[in-house]
């Protein structure tokens, strides 16, 4: 029929045509490399891991990045002066990495490294002047960083970076090519565990200053002197590093190349894990658990992070005010069965606030302090109603819990926080007779109106600096300014000052438990909910991957075997 | 023509302009700011500091007149916020390309698969080829392109790894996101074709051409698709500028570095200069698009003049 002949040549003219426009593109080599061989005993012959970034780093100049996919990138193509890893017990430790040895002074305010040899990509030679460089620089006001106050533990470094003090003040100083001293405002019981922060990692001045405002934008605006180099930045998409063959220790580093894959799409990350296509993930969601475990090719790795959920109370506002009916509101969460629905067992319930793995002194804070302040205290007061309404008459309001007004004001406008919502509100009528309104905004909006303490409940999330139980606790002082709850206790704020000015872990630990019974407890000024906890599947050939709590995913001893 | 050209690109400039002020007063009337894109509250100190490097800390008005002269003298969208020494023009130089690619695949496959089907389906009124091109574009419009892009990766590279996962950089990476993207147009197509066509077919000349004894062939290609593509013609031009936008989705689906994402995320981010520059972009396209458009017609139709005279 003619109509056919017709169809045939029109489909046939629009297939083509289309063809021929999409058939011109460039061929870049595919992901990964060709199959590797299987050598069971040993590792594969071929090493390379095909690992993610959930979104673009926002930049690799360490004095500016600011966020966790950066630190990711930046802590396998740089050598600071000391490397955080993960012991075969799981538990951090500090290695020597760019220094060979460090001793303190007596009263353990002078720091002085001995930097080991080492290079730059380019051949130069790694020096002090590259750290004192970098670490001023994080501090210049005029840079903006927005990791400086990691520095504030160094002499006049919050004076510098206020613009009150003058560079050659700040506590770092090159004694020669290979010895950096630092000079601390006090004793800093955490000191070492600075070392190992992306704004403490050496930054080639001639480099930085030739490429001005680029610097860390592209990868060849760089040198690098890590266990492997970035070669190719694709922006959005993928970053591909391979072994330095310049790198002190190249010995231990087996990879021959890493690509790190951009996936912000949860979904997408999901079908690329399934599919082989890149090599771990964070799972949360409990239909792909079940799926990639049924697989049976991914080794699950569940631990803590350094981070934990929590409810704060507007105290200027005339309910919260009351320290009794705050009480009443951590009494009334369950904890337990929160994690369980809302967050399907992702998650630990929190009786304190600073969670489990934060060591001090070199043991795990939470083991040695032993207790948990709200287990006793919801031991003793089961009823949580009783609690809210003796608070209601002290403040002078009608003692029926129904008829005050609490407005919960949500940090996100999206599914996630409406299904938190509709379990709170069902949570907090059956332990407390009211009846929870709830407001949601998106969070610039969130931060302007906490700021402004326009709120009554809200939630957030912190997730500690460094490996100390003092980034639990300092945040909460008179004047820091972190979380905006009105609240200020000379108290606390004597205990957090005494903490800060002994080194003796037994103290410390002491003067910490103190301070979170009065924090949590006693006046309420948080409701913990959960300590926080990931999720990784890990393909079972990829091996040595470590994630320390407070590093970034470290590669430098990965290796696969039997891919 | 030269003239219209010109009054047109005059008109444009003027638009530019103001679209680039209203869009500066209103991401300046939203609440929050730059550094609220970080999940966390910053010590004061650190925040002036970042203010007064980026001259945030300035008036509005000044800010303003900052923002105009360095887009009208240096022709420099700014720097980018959230990806601090990236520079705005950088930015949409290296992900435009590939939003600009994806889109102009998707395009092109919706224009000529769907205008074929169109006529095809005019041709055939009322048999099965029809109801099938029929119901084609009812599923094109009604599934949302990321439903469709969700079912296509996991049938075509989880349950068989036929095609990569995610990524940019062959061909085989811009199969699926292109076919997902122009499965609305192909039925958008589709249906104006057909309704025109067949508006066409039933005209006088159609059945003097008939009688005169051309080949289908000639009668479909010389007369009768020359008609009815106008209105095929006016929605490509909207459509070629809205490639850049309107992937975002898809972008995000298949981890595609592209420009829509992009712009979606400055805009959570509170990334002002990044969401002036780009919103000045896709407005400079999106005129340039419509004038292209004007200058088609009066090929395809010499009736229709461009400066207005009576014939």
């Amino acid at each position: 029929m003619k109509s056919k002949r017709i169809l045939a040549a029109l489909l046939t003219l629009s297939l083509s045509a289309s063809v021929a426009l999409v058939g011109c593109g460039k061929a870049d080599n595919a992901k990964g490399g060709a199959t590797g061989d299987k050598t069971a005993a040993g590792m594969d012959k071929e090493q390379y891991l095909n690992g993610i970034l959930t979104s673009e780093p926002k930049s690799l100049d360490a004095s500016k990045a600011t966020d966790v996919n950066s630190s990711d990138v930046l802590v396998n193509c740089m050598e600071g002066l000391t490397r955080v890893e993960q012991g075969e017990d799981g538990k951090d430790v500090i290695k020597a990495a760019g220094a060979e040895k460090w001793e303190a002074n007596e009263d353990k305010t002078v720091w002085t490294f001995h930097l080991r040899d080492y290079q730059w990509s380019d051949g130069k030679a790694v020096t002090a002047d590259d750290f004192v460089y970098a670490i001023t620089r994080s501090l210049d006001p005029k840079v903006g960083s927005t990791y400086a106050f990691i520095l504030y533990p160094l002499k006049n470094a919050q004076a510098f970076n206020a613009g009150k003090a003058k560079v050659e003040e700040v506590g770092v100083k090159a004694v020669d090519a290979k010895t950096v001293q630092f000079t601390l405002e006090k004793a800093c019981p955490y000191f070492l565990d600075l070392t190992y922060f992306k704004v403490m990692f050496p930054q080639r001045k001639d480099i930085v200053e030739a490429q001005g405002d680029k610097y860390g934008t592209e990868a060849n605006t760089m040198v690098f002197c890590g266990p492997y180099v970035l070669k190719n930045w694709m922006h959005q998409s993928k970053m591909e590093l391979e072994k330095n063959p310049n790198y002190w220790d190249k010995a231990s580093v087996k990879l021959e190349k890493l690509t790190l894959n951009i996936i912000k799409d949860e979904t997408a990350r999901m079908n690329s894990l399934y599919n082989g296509s890149i090599d771990y993930a964070g799972v949360t969601k409990q239909e792909w658990i079940e799926k990639l475990k049924a697989t049976n090719k991914f080794d699950v790795i569940k631990a803590n992070t350094p981070g934990a959920n929590y409810e704060f109370f507007n105290q200027k506002d005339k309910y919260f005010a009351n320290a009794k009916i705050r009480q009443a509101f951590s009494l009334a969460t369950d904890r337990e069965d929160r994690i369980k629905i809302l967050f399907r067992g992702l998650g630990q319930p929190a009786y304190g606030f600073c969670p489990p793995t934060l060591q001090i002194g070199g043991e795990d804070f939470r083991t040695k302090v032993g207790v948990e302040p709200l287990k006793a205290f919801k031991d003793a007061n089961k009823d949580a109603k009783a609690l809210l309404i003796a608070g209601l008459k002290e403040i002078g309001a009608d003692p029926d819990p129904a008829k005050a007004t609490f407005t919960y004001l949500q940090s996100g406008t999206t599914a996630r926080e409406r299904e938190f919502a509709e379990y709170d509100q069902q949570m907090y009528k059956r332990n407390l007779g009211i009846d929870l309104k709830m407001e949601y905004v998106e969070w610039p909006v969130f931060q302007k109106r906490t700021e402004e303490m326009d709120y009554q409940i809200a939630g957030m999330a912190w997730i500690g600096d460094y490996n100390d139980p003092n980034t639990f606790f300092d945040m909460w002082v008179t004047g820091a300014g972190i979380v905006p709850t009105g609240w200020s206790n000379a108290k606390y704020d004597s205990l957090i000052k005494q903490a800060s000015e002994t080194t003796d872990a037994n103290k410390r630990t002491e003067l910490f438990k103190q301070a979170e019974q009065i924090l949590v407890v006693d006046e309420a000024v948080i409701s913990p909910s959960l300590y926080r906890v990931k999720n990784t599947f890990r393909a079972k050939y990829a091996k040595r991957v470590m994630t320390p709590l407070f590093g970034a995913q470290d590669f430098k001893y990965a290796y696969t075997q039997g891919r | 023509m030269f003239k219209f050209i010109l009054k047109r690109l005059g008109y444009m400039f003027v638009t530019l302009w103001i679209v680039a002020t209203i869009t500066f007063m209103l991401i300046h009337a939203i609440p929050g700011d730059p550094l609220a894109s970080m999940a966390r509250k910053l010590p004061d100190q650190i925040r002036a500091n970042f203010y007064a490097k980026y001259g945030l800390d300035q008036p509005v008005v000044v800010q303003y007149g900052r923002f105009m002269k360095n887009i009208v003298l240096h022709g420099d969208l700014g720097e980018s916020l959230a990806y601090q020494g990236r520079k705005v023009t950088d930015v949409i130089k290296i992900h435009a390309p590939i939003s600009a690619r994806l889109g102009i695949q998707a395009v092109a496959m919706g224009f000529f698969i769907g205008v074929s089907l169109g006529v095809l389906a005019a041709f055939n009124r009322g048999r099965w080829p029809d109801y099938l091109v029929m119901f084609i574009a009812i599923l094109g419009i009604s599934v949302p392109s990321f439903v469709m892009a969700s079912l296509l990766q996991y049938f075509f590279t989880v349950k068989n790894m036929w095609l990569p996962t995610t990524g940019w950089g062959t061909f085989t990476h811009t199969i699926l996101p292109s076919i997902a993207l122009s499965f609305g147009s192909i039925a958008t197509y589709a249906r104006y074709m057909r309704a025109n066509t067949l508006d066409v077919i039933g005209q006088d000349y159609i059945l003097t051409a008939k009688s005169k004894g051309i080949t289908k062939l000639a009668l479909v290609w010389k007369h009768v698709i020359r008609n009815a593509i106008l209105p095929a013609i006016t929605i490509l031009g909207p459509q070629l500028a809205g490639i850049f936008v309107g992937s975002f989705i898809i972008e995000s689906i298949f981890s595609i570095p592209g420009f829509g994402f992009n712009f979606v995320t400055s805009v959570s981010d509170r990334d002002y200069t990044m969401v002036m520059g780009q919103t000045v972009f896709l407005c400079a396209l999106v005129i340039i698009a419509y004038v292209l458009v004007d200058i088609v017609y009066g090929l395809i139709d010499p009736r229709i003049r461009l400066t207005g005279e009576k014939r």
